[in-house]
């Protein structure tokens, strides 16, 4: 899959589970600060709760306190019996510790105000109760005048209970508040958690929803690739087969040409020897006749026999020749292009070494050497390779550079699936408007001082081509060239062989 | 059967120079055969298997066969000549421009007797030839009868 296409794919399936998940993650992370709110806000009604009833159990005690000291005052004035007085006593300290406990308990200001009402009527009573057992006389005979129900101190109790449970009332009413404020909290607690919960489980479905999405965006991208792969298959396999049947097409043809070609020749120099002999015969009877009667001599006649005729003959000769050769070569090269290519693991440092060994002898005379380096091996056709380094070392020691000894030098290298093999020499070099011409049949570069048909790189590209690789040159003209081959490491025949 | 009897030559090409080469230096080389010249496949058959005068029918001859034919290609021929009964002793000499190692190859295994490549150097080709004459002064051609 082409690398953008899978980005896109990740991004897009990444982006939205992301968005999801962190969806999902604030609405978790809400979940849990309601809760928590929730909580804490119950947390504080129970207190309050507790508070209120602690309040309402201090009421009652003050209430209960109140109703003692009423009921061992009346006792006293009927008969004034120390432990009335005692009862009194105590009741009095322990209405004002309750009084006192109230006040720190309470909360509300209105509930002040009225502790505030019953301190001070407590007060007064305490007032009439310590004038009472100070004076118990004058108490007694105005106990006797009076309306019981006239009596302060009577009032003052009476007064302080009702003021005792308009503030229980009160605090009756606190609780049902807090306790209402607390069914509130609960009630909001599972409004939240129900929502966040319903929330959370709709974003996991659609989670899985898109992440199943995505496996099927996948999986149908997948197919498709793999019917994109089938087809680019079966068009570079047609395209192959189209090239291949050009390619033995041409072959055919170069055989067929240079075949009917040579059938010509065989006649243009066929006759020319024998216009060459008749022209022997003439010339030798004209020299005869010269010699028996001088007077016969004609200059022009004679030259033309001995001179023009075999100057015209040996033209045509060579010419014919050259174009025999010419001929003979696209033939070799259309019977290599029909060989076929037998792959086999090639030990490359052994083959290039021993086509060095071959060419010792030529790299002696020319005074160059010859370096062969480290060069992986590869699986390919034998003869192809060999003859396509052949020429290439062959032609780097050939075309040397007259000002300096001629150094050539072999090496390998690897790629992705392919060995390069680099002939490097630091001979004469090739100008750079000829570094393509010198690939195409019968053309040649630079002086032309050395013999040649200007088939050697022709056939090396041909032959590179068949055995699925390239041949590059990198050149400067008078510095040195350099031949990169670079061949499949495990050639694959493709061809249909006929 | 006369052993003696004279070797006919028939030469099937399509080239009248190549074929007037060949006839000059068959002469050349001193051998006065009587040489039958047929420019293409169809009437060289034609000769070879129905004429009266021809090999099939009477006596013995010697074929030198050019592959390049217009009408056919010789080994066509010389499997036809090689496969026929009165004819398969008959010997062939293949004459082509070609020096194609699997085409010779073809020729010997269809029993092709001598193959010859005209060679565009004059010189040789001459001198093929001219053994090819010798060739046939010392050969002894068996008779279609004899077969």
């Amino acid at each position: 899959m082409p690398d953008t296409v899978r980005q896109r794919y990740e991004k897009i399936g990444r982006r939205r589970v992301l968005a999801l998940l962190g969806v999902g993650l604030t609405l978790l992370v809400i979940a849990i600060a309601a809760a928590v709110v929730t909580l804490g806000s119950i947390t504080e009604d129970t207190d309050a709760v507790e508070r209120v009833l602690e309040r309402q159990a201090s009421i009652d005690s003050l209430a209960t306190y109140n109703e003692q000291i009423a009921a061992g005052r009346r006792g006293y004035l009927l008969q004034p019996d120390p432990a009335f007085t005692r009862t009194v006593r105590e009741a009095s300290s322990d209405f004002e510790a309750e009084q006192a406990r109230l006040e720190d308990l309470l909360n509300a200001r209105e509930e002040f105000d009225r502790l505030e009402e019953i301190k001070a009527l407590n007060a007064e009573r305490t007032v009439l109760i310590d004038a009472m057992f100070a004076d118990p006389d004058t108490a007694f005979a105005e106990a006797r005048d009076l309306d019981f129900n006239e009596d302060a101190g009577v009032l003052i109790t009476q007064d302080i209970r009702e003021i005792a449970e308009e503030m229980a009332a009160f605090e009756s009413e606190q609780l049902v508040r807090r306790n209402r404020a607390q069914l509130e909290s609960l009630v909001q607690l599972y409004v939240v958690g129900g929502v966040a919960l319903l929330l959370l489980l709709g974003v996991m479905g659609t989670a899985v929803l898109v992440v199943l999405r995505y496996n099927r965006d996948l999986a149908a991208a997948q197919v498709s690739l793999r019917e994109a792969n089938l087809g680019l298959e079966t068009a570079v396999s047609d395209r192959t087969a189209e090239l291949v049947r050009a390619n033995e097409e041409i072959q055919r043809f170069a055989y067929i040409v240079s075949h009917d070609l040579r059938s010509p020749l065989v006649n243009v120099l066929g006759f020319t020897s024998e216009l060459d002999e008749a022209r022997k015969l003439i010339r030798a009877h004209l020299e005869e006749l010269y010699e028996a009667d001088p007077k016969l001599r004609d200059e022009e006649a004679w030259l033309a026999v001995d001179e023009d005729l075999p100057e015209a003959l040996g033209f045509i000769r060579t010419s014919t020749e050259k174009m025999d050769r010419l001929i003979n070569s696209i033939l070799e090269l259309s019977r290599q292009g029909r060989r076929k290519l037998e792959p086999e693991h090639l030990d490359m440092e052994e083959l290039v070494g021993n086509i060095a060994v071959s060419l010792h002898q030529r790299a002696e005379e020319a005074g160059a050497t010859v370096e062969v380096k480290a060069i992986p091996d590869l699986e390919s056709d034998r003869i192809a390779v060999e003859q396509i380094l052949q020429n290439l070392i062959e032609n780097a020691i050939k075309y040397a550079s007259p000002d300096r000894p001629c150094e050539v030098i072999v090496e390998g290298s690897k790629a992705v699936g392919t060995v390069r093999i680099d002939v490097i020499d630091n001979g004469r070099g090739i100008a750079e408007a000829d570094q393509e011409r010198i690939f195409e049949l019968f053309r040649r570069a630079g002086p032309q001082d050395q013999e040649g048909e200007g088939l050697g790189l022709a056939n090396v590209r041909a032959l590179a081509y068949r055995l699925g690789g390239t041949i590059e040159v990198d050149s400067e003209l008078g510095q040195g060239s350099r031949f990169r081959l670079s061949l499949p490491a495990k050639f694959v025949a493709q061809e249909a062989v006929t | 059967m006369n052993s003696q009897q004279t070797v006919g030559i028939v030469m099937i090409e399509d080239d009248a120079g190549h074929a007037r080469l060949i006839e000059k230096n068959i002469r050349r080389a001193g051998i006065s055969n009587d040489i039958k010249h047929f420019a293409d496949g169809t009437t060289a058959l034609d000769y070879l298997f129905n004429d009266v005068t021809g090999p099939a029918h009477n006596g013995p001859a010697l074929v030198l066969l050019d592959l390049n034919l217009p009408d056919m290609s010789g080994t066509s021929i010389l499997e036809k000549i090689k496969q026929d009964e009165k004819l398969h002793r008959t010997p062939v000499v293949v004459l082509t421009t070609t020096d194609d190692k699997v085409e010779i190859q073809r020729c010997y295994d269809l029993g092709c007797n001598v193959y010859i490549t005209k060679p565009v150097n004059y010189e040789s080709f001459a001198d093929a030839i001219r053994q090819l004459g010798l060739f046939l002064s010392v050969i002894q051609v068996p008779s279609a009868d004899d077969a």
